[in-house]
């Protein structure tokens, strides 16, 4: 099971100004407040992380466009 | 959503073109009765890659586009001015239908997660001179690929979004 977290809107407004990786999808790697790098993350419509864990939006610190 | 003040698009420039008068139809109508039969993938693919891999290019004559979408608030649209970020991805219209017609998996052909359910499709019909890049869906989320696709590396004109419509696989 995914988890669909969605990001905050300055997020949003950086990967919007990104290219995509497909039609409607991106990759990314999400780096956390408290140090750990998750890599290889999807995001949809630019707005939406698909994870295997719950992470509450406001402890992403940085998000990667591969 | 898109029916009033939309520019006529003069496709006279396309071998068997005609004008579309898209304030008075659809994108899906206008391909159903051979108006938009004009020149939709004009340069030969000469590689199997990826359409971020190739060079990019300016539209040559007039084409149509289609992209496939989960959400209707599609947000590489932008719905102010009915154009496409910069960077975003679409298919050569005759690519997107023929999937839709021969019901394909519109996911596997254009290897898009699983999560995207294909709910939206947007007609897309940018001024001649955009800038794209053109190619071949290669695998990714455990599907093949292999559908055509363009990405508009600057994003389209204004209005070049014509139609929204909710995807119904019988209907095309």
């Amino acid at each position: 099971m995914k988890f669909k977290v969605k990001l905050t809107e300055e997020k949003i407004k950086y990967l919007l100004s990104k290219p995509e990786k497909g039609m409607g999808y991106q990759i990314v790697d999400i780096k956390l407040i408290d140090g750990r790098i998750i890599s290889d993350v999807t995001v949809l419509n630019g707005e939406e992380l698909e994870l295997d864990e719950y992470i509450e939006p406001s402890k992403i610190l940085e998000i990667i466009v591969r | 959503m898109f029916s009033q003040n939309l520019p006529r698009f003069d496709l006279t420039q396309a071998p068997t073109a005609k004008v579309v008068d898209v304030n008075i139809i659809n994108g899906k109508q206008a391909f159903q009765q051979g108006m938009l039969n004009i020149k939709m993938f004009s340069n030969v693919i000469n590689e199997n890659t990826s359409a971020d891999k190739q060079q990019e290019e300016k539209m040559q004559v007039q084409e149509a586009f289609i992209r496939f979408s989960h959400f209707e608030n599609d947000k590489r649209i932008d719905w102010q001015n009915r154009r496409v970020l910069p960077g975003t991805y679409a298919a050569p219209i005759d690519d997107g239908l023929e999937c839709i017609k021969k019901k394909d998996n519109i996911n596997s052909r254009y290897a898009l997660p699983n999560s995207l359910v294909i709910k939206f499709i947007f007609y897309i019909i940018p001024e001649i001179g955009t800038f794209l890049k053109r190619g071949i869906v290669e695998p990714a989320n455990n599907y093949l690929g292999g559908g055509k696709e363009v990405i508009f590396t600057r994003g389209t004109n204004n209005y070049s979004v014509l139609k929204t419509d909710e995807i119904g696989l019988d209907e095309v």
